[in-house]
């Protein structure tokens, strides 16, 4: 018996620590604002996805693409998946090299609380984009961009 | 979860659904579909450990008999809000029990077929019933039953997607297919196309008329990656829609992105279509009402359930000469389950009615109707599944 338990927890640290690895942070009411509050005076993109989402791929094929172009801290992908797909996610992040971006998930039993703390006025349509300039004003996209769309806001946003 | 992802309630917060020793149950299982028997017994489908059970309660809902595995060996199984099982029970206790396989690709899936003939005590082996089976999209399944008996699966299908993109050419949305049983659900007929472009990430509804046709609703994608709905007649004698389908639908809404958020159908006893839906388009935004004819093939009496982000999943249920909406909504810390009506054909509409609030995670609600009765089952995470009357 106490063996088992050894074995588990064990492996639970082992999986722990692979989580750690992905840097896939918990989305809450209130990490909006910390990611703001992380980049004050910089330019940012916000991006919103699923793993359920095949126009998301699509955009991710873009970002990896332009990934260069994007400065350090540039772009925040919140998957809208919640934490028990992370497996999943972690998955589609490696596949187009995107893990190292800024990764949240979320993580709440209420999900429309999150979506509520992002902008109200967000329906929940994917992929959904937030475009901060330095100032932090920001303007939305919902569906896939372009890329001159996000191509020419980096060049305005440097 | 509504928009921007489909999952529905996660894992249940109940006391009895986090001991290691409770059996599986539609409070802790996920995506519960009930029905009503002609008796008024309700026959409950849920997933839970790669299973699909079916259990059957004779007090509406407050107690449970056993449930049993309607698929003997544990498989993937897609079980969050748009993704759901389905049962349809038969006019001889023939039950009928549908859902979506996870297979190992992206966005795949297989639709799976089950039926019991002794009233539930004993399923056959489930049956995949697309015939296409390469690891892509068969998913979104919906079941229903004919004016002869005849089951009817319908859902989205990537395989015409496939073989325009083998010959390099391009091919928006995926298609609709569908495939039917006459005899019970022992096999069913070659599958078939009922369309091409429909949108790749939406439920599809489906109702019978008043003489037991099947009608489908689906968010279609119109050139341009315009995203409004289509409706037809799912008729076998009939070969795949040419062209455009019949617009159900007119928002304009324009996205190359995925709604997540399927439409909602209810026939009247005219053959009217009564529709609900969610549309961000140029002409409409929010959860929409409308009345479709198919005599002069358009939608009248649009009327704006409720317009603000927080709002999702509308459903609609004919019951008399009356019509019931219902749809969620975050209100501050808590999600609301709200019912309006209309006595007069949709002229005017009650005040919307607070049925329901939950303070955790909320599945998709549903309408259960039995007698004339009409009732909302809601499955959440801190209540588990619940029956609430809307009328007596």
């Amino acid at each position: 018996m106490i063996k088992k338990i050894a074995v588990t927890l064990a492996l639970l640290a082992i999986a722990s620590t692979s989580f750690a690895e992905t840097t896939l942070k918990p989305f809450q009411p209130t990490s909006l604002d910390q990611i703001e509050d992380t980049r004050k005076g910089e330019s940012f993109i916000v991006i919103l996805w699923s793993i359920d989402c095949p126009p998301c791929l699509k955009e991710f094929a873009l970002l990896q693409q332009l990934k260069e172009e994007i400065p350090k801290d540039g772009l925040v992908l919140i998957a809208t998946d919640n934490t028990e797909y992370s497996d999943s996610v972690h998955k589609l992040l490696s596949e187009f090299q995107l893990e190292n971006m800024d990764n949240w998930i979320f993580a709440d039993a209420t999900p429309e609380r999150l979506r509520y703390s992002i902008d109200p006025a967000w329906y929940g349509e994917l992929p959904r984009a937030y475009f901060y300039n330095k100032s932090h004003q920001r303007f939305s996209h919902s569906g896939s961009l372009t890329k001159n769309q996000l191509q020419q806001w980096l060049l305005a946003n440097q | 979860m509504p928009h921007g992802s489909h999952k529905g309630a996660s894992q249940a917060l109940l006391a009895e659904c986090l001991k290691s020793s409770t059996l599986p149950s539609p409070n802790c299982g996920r995506a519960p579909t009930a029905v009503f028997g002609p008796e008024g017994k309700l026959y409950v489908v849920f997933s839970q450990h790669g299973h699909i059970y079916l259990t059957t309660s004779s007090d509406k809902g407050k107690t449970f008999q056993p449930s049993i595995a309607v698929n003997r060996i544990p498989e993937r199984i897609y079980d969050d809000g748009e993704n759901r099982p389905k049962i349809v029970l038969g006019k001889s206790a023939e039950i009928y029990i549908s859902w979506t396989h996870k297979t190992p690709g992206r966005y795949s899936g297989d639709v799976r077929f089950a039926r019991s003939l002794d009233g539930g005590i004993t399923f056959n082996t489930p049956i995949t019933v697309n015939s296409d089976r390469a690891i892509i999209s068969h998913r979104f399944e919906n079941m229903s039953l004919d004016e002869k008996g005849q089951i009817y699966l319908i859902w989205i299908d990537k395989r015409e997607r496939v073989k325009a993109q083998k010959n390099q050419q391009k091919y928006a949305g995926v298609s609709l297919y569908y495939a039917v049983s006459d005899n019970s659900g022992e096999s069913f007929k070659p599958n078939q196309k009922l369309v091409d472009h429909s949108c790749e990430c939406c439920r599809i509804a489906v109702d019978q008329d008043r003489s037991g046709r099947v009608v489908a609703l689906w968010r279609h994608v119109y050139p341009d990656n315009i995203r409004d709905h289509a409706i037809a007649y799912v008729d076998p004698n009939h070969s795949p829609i040419q062209g455009l389908p019949m617009r159900a639908t007119d928002d304009a809404w324009q996205i190359d992105g995925c709604p997540h958020h399927g439409p909602d159908l209810s026939m009247d006893s005219e053959n009217r279509a009564h529709l609900v839906w969610f549309t961000q388009g140029e002409k409409n935004k929010g959860l929409m009402y409308g009345r479709f004819d198919f005599n002069e093939k358009k939608t009248s009496q649009i009327h704006s359930i409720d317009s603000a982000a927080s709002a999702s999943r509308p459903q609609v249920q004919v019951v008399g000469n009356s019509i019931y909406l219902m749809w969620k909504k975050l209100n501050d810390e808590q999600i609301d389950l709200l019912v309006s009506h209309s006595s007069d054909q949709g002229k005017s509409w009650s005040e919307a009615n607070i049925v329901a609030t939950t303070k955790h995670g909320s599945d998709h609600p549903d309408w259960l109707v039995h007698n004339r009765a009409l009732y909302v089952a809601w499955h959440t995470q801190s209540e588990g599944l619940r029956l609430i009357p809307v009328t007596e």
